[in-house]
């Protein structure tokens, strides 16, 4: 889609390409082939590769680290990521604390943690999720009670990503349970070794370790933990989805893997005529996706409200990458069936065992990030008002 | 290139003129019959895409598009695109169709383009018999896709009373008509040859099919809003039916789609600017989203609305009808999905080593 970009659009990305087939290691392209979820040392890896470019939080603003890259480029950064084979940066550290304390924290808090995310070298973990609180977030019961020396945390987060090695957790505790739910929320840093910190593994349909449930007993922390104001945790946790409008598309994995996967398919240079017409409607349906990604970031960059179209996007995203992995699936057959699923990080090489995990594991994509059915509900009211 | 539905001013002006000129006499109504052509002309439309320096006002191809997703949402029953867009494209390069256009932007000539269909230069003989051609009940002249028996293509310009010519009405209300050919060459004009006949023949093929994609992305915007309404004053059990969850969420679903539709349709013209093999994957694209995401919304819409829907003098029915006409013409669904299939093929070995 060449067509889409100006000269100058496409010799930036071509800049890229070229600079990342020179900075990514074999080794790392191959974790990324064989791995759904990526150990921290992977991870790390990459990430110092990128900060020494300047490139591991290019969203970010110019000051605190970022690029100043155009809503445009950044979009092309990302596509030679996915296709160069480049393993994901840990979501949680550079997509959403970095933002968040970009944005509402103070001076000390950007000085300690924002260092340790650029480099890749301090890991974070969300925790906003609990047992009674999924979809129905406002609903949490965690709570931070003040003491004379700062704040004591209690409760149990949930479906806690990367738990299991993350340095901080950002918490979103109840700090006044006398207002409507949304208003008493406040947002935290919390050690993940503080005393009252316990990790519990969750092993997910894939067979995989990369949930947890964590649990917060008593867990003391001081006065400065607390991110921006008292009470306010709930519009910050909402500043950040709408600054993430086109990340719930996925739409360069998912260009990524399709093309991979047509490449397996490929029989003298044409698709197998069973599943002609599936491939023919997941590309089409990708170039939607595409050029919706497109029109939102024209909106961003001409700073016209995108309006509904990222819900629009976080719902053809996910729909898409299922497809795409049904179809990974079923055109593998027995192959893909034929790998025993494994707790630990798998060593074997093969394409078709790691496509039953991410078939398996992709079952979240309609879930997580706000689940379709909320999205449908967000769209329904901003069609019937 | 535009990456924004509504990023120019002068597209808005074009645009904004078409819906204007549109609201009232003809909008949409159960039985409000053909607009006679004379109104077209004296809005400027036949020509409407011919350069200024050819005499017509400029309009480049997104704005004449936009025109036709105006008329597309009061469900015009009238075949425009090859008067507005194909015939002008194609007149730069053939002087014996330039030399119609005066004619064809005063109403006096209409042309109408085939394609795609077994058309035949045999020695001094043209032969040819065509499937469905919209707006070819009314055309003056045809533009007639041909090959020769050595299999290279030419473009023809036949006056239409040297044809036999079956009309139709189709399950939308358009007009048709099939056309055979049996005829000396020296009763038409062969306008091109070879490769050049077969770079004007694709371009005018894409081209109807973005008219009608622009058509249909009409309706479907004005069969929403439509629905939309109904359903935020129809009350059932008490309450709106814009209330009912499992309403809102397949309301969402068609927004969705709208969306994409839109999405594909600016990427379409963009990809006009592009080498050929681009610009008919992204025709294509958009119309086998037409055919397959689009239909399917309008059917889920029909099912939300209720019986209403399938009344005669309901909006809704006949969008449904419009696409699924739609979805047979110039050689179905089943084109696409191939053009798809080999162009998704075309694309994995570049992609990355």
């Amino acid at each position: 889609m060449d067509h889409l970009f100006t000269a100058e659009e496409l010799a930036f990305r071509d800049q890229v390409r070229a600079r990342l087939d020179e900075i990514l290691p074999p080794h790392l392209r191959q974790e990324t082939r064989t791995h759904l979820h990526m150990s921290r040392e992977v991870m790390a890896e990459w990430n110092a590769i990128l900060a020494a470019e300047g490139w591991s939080a290019h969203h970010w603003p110019r000051e605190a680290g970022g690029t100043g890259w155009t809503p445009i480029q950044r979009f092309l950064f990302e596509a030679e990521l996915a296709r160069a084979e480049a393993p994901p940066l840990s979501v949680f550290g550079v997509y959403l604390v970095g933002p968040t304390l970009n944005a509402f924290g103070s001076d000390a808090q950007k000085a300690l943690y924002l260092p340790g995310i650029l480099t890749g070298e301090e890991f974070w973990c969300q925790g906003y999720s609990e047992p009674e609180a999924g979809s129905d977030l406002a609903r949490l019961k965690t709570t931070a009670k003040r003491t004379s020396s700062g704040w004591v945390i209690k409760g149990q987060k949930a479906w806690t990503t990367e738990g299991q090695f993350a340095d901080y957790m950002i918490v979103l505790a109840r700090t006044n349970p006398d207002v409507k739910p949304q208003a008493g929320l406040s947002l935290f840093v919390v050690p993940m070794d503080a005393p009252g910190v316990t990790v519990h593994p969750v092993i997910t349909i894939d067979g995989a370790h990369s949930v947890n449930t964590v649990f917060l007993d008593e867990v003391e922390i001081p006065e400065d933990a607390l991110i921006g104001e008292v009470d306010k945790g709930w519009t910050y946790a909402k500043f950040l989805l709408e600054h993430e409008r086109t990340n719930n598309a996925q739409i360069h994995k998912s260009r990524a893997e399709f093309e991979k996967l047509k490449r397996h398919a490929l029989c003298d240079g044409t698709l197998p005529d069973r599943h002609a017409e599936r491939f023919a409607l997941i590309e089409t349906e990708m170039q939607a996706i595409e050029a919706t990604v497109l029109r939102v970031l024209a909106d961003e960059t001409d700073g016209r409200d995108p309006g509904t179209k990222a819900s629009v996007l976080k719902i053809m995203g996910s729909e898409l990458q299922q497809a795409i992995s049904e179809l990974a699936v079923e055109l593998l057959g027995e192959e893909a069936v034929s790998t025993p699923l494994q707790r630990q990080p798998r060593t074997d090489q093969s394409y078709a065992g790691h496509w039953a995990e991410k078939h398996l594991f992709r079952r979240v994509v309609t879930i997580y990030a706000g689940s379709n059915e909320i999205q449908k509900t967000i769209l329904a009211k901003a069609i019937f008002s | 290139m535009r990456r924004n539905q509504t990023q120019r001013d002068d597209d808005r002006m074009f645009q904004d003129s078409a819906r204007q000129f549109l609201t009232g006499e003809y909008e949409w109504r159960h039985e409000r019959g053909v607009v006679a052509w004379e109104t077209f002309v004296e809005q400027g439309w036949p020509g409407l895409g011919l350069p200024a320096d050819a005499g017509g006002v400029g309009a480049d191809l997104y704005q004449v598009l936009q025109i036709l997703r105006e008329a597309g949402r009061v469900m015009l029953p009238e075949t425009l695109t090859c008067d507005m867009l194909i015939a002008p494209a194609l007149a730069g390069d053939a002087p014996a169709l330039a030399e119609l256009m005066p004619a064809l932007q005063e109403g006096r000539r209409r042309i109408a383009f085939v394609a795609g269909q077994g058309g035949r230069v045999a020695g001094d003989a043209v032969t040819m018999q065509s499937t469905l051609v919209p707006g070819g009940q009314a055309a003056t002249d045809f533009l007639v896709a041909a090959t020769t028996e050595e299999g290279n293509a030419r473009l023809l310009l036949v006056p239409a009373e040297a044809s036999r010519r079956e009309t139709l009405t189709l399950i939308d209300g358009r007009g048709a008509a099939r056309v055979a050919l049996d005829c000396p060459l020296r009763d038409g004009t062969v306008l091109a040859g070879d490769n050049a006949a077969a770079r004007q023949i694709a371009h005018a093929e894409v081209l109807q099919m973005a008219g009608q994609v622009s058509e249909a992305l009409g309706a479907f915007e004005a069969a929403f809003e439509l629905t939309v309404e109904h359903l935020s004053t129809r009350r059932q059990f008490g309450q709106s039916l814009s209330s009912f969850q499992a309403v809102q969420h397949k309301m969402a679903e068609v927004y969705a789609v709208l969306e994409g539709l839109r999405s594909l349709h600016l990427r379409m013209v963009s990809a006009f600017g592009a080498e050929a093999a681009v610009r008919d994957e992204a025709v294509h694209a958009a119309r086998l989203y037409l055919d397959r995401r689009a239909l399917d919304a309008v059917g889920q819409m029909i099912q939300v609305s209720g019986g209403i829907a399938l009344t005669e003098e309901y909006l809704l029915g006949h969008v449904y009808r419009r696409l699924q006409t739609d979805a047979a013409l110039y050689g179905g669904t089943a084109r696409g999905i191939d053009h798809m299939t080999i162009a998704a093929a075309r694309r994995a070995p570049h992609y990355a080593s």
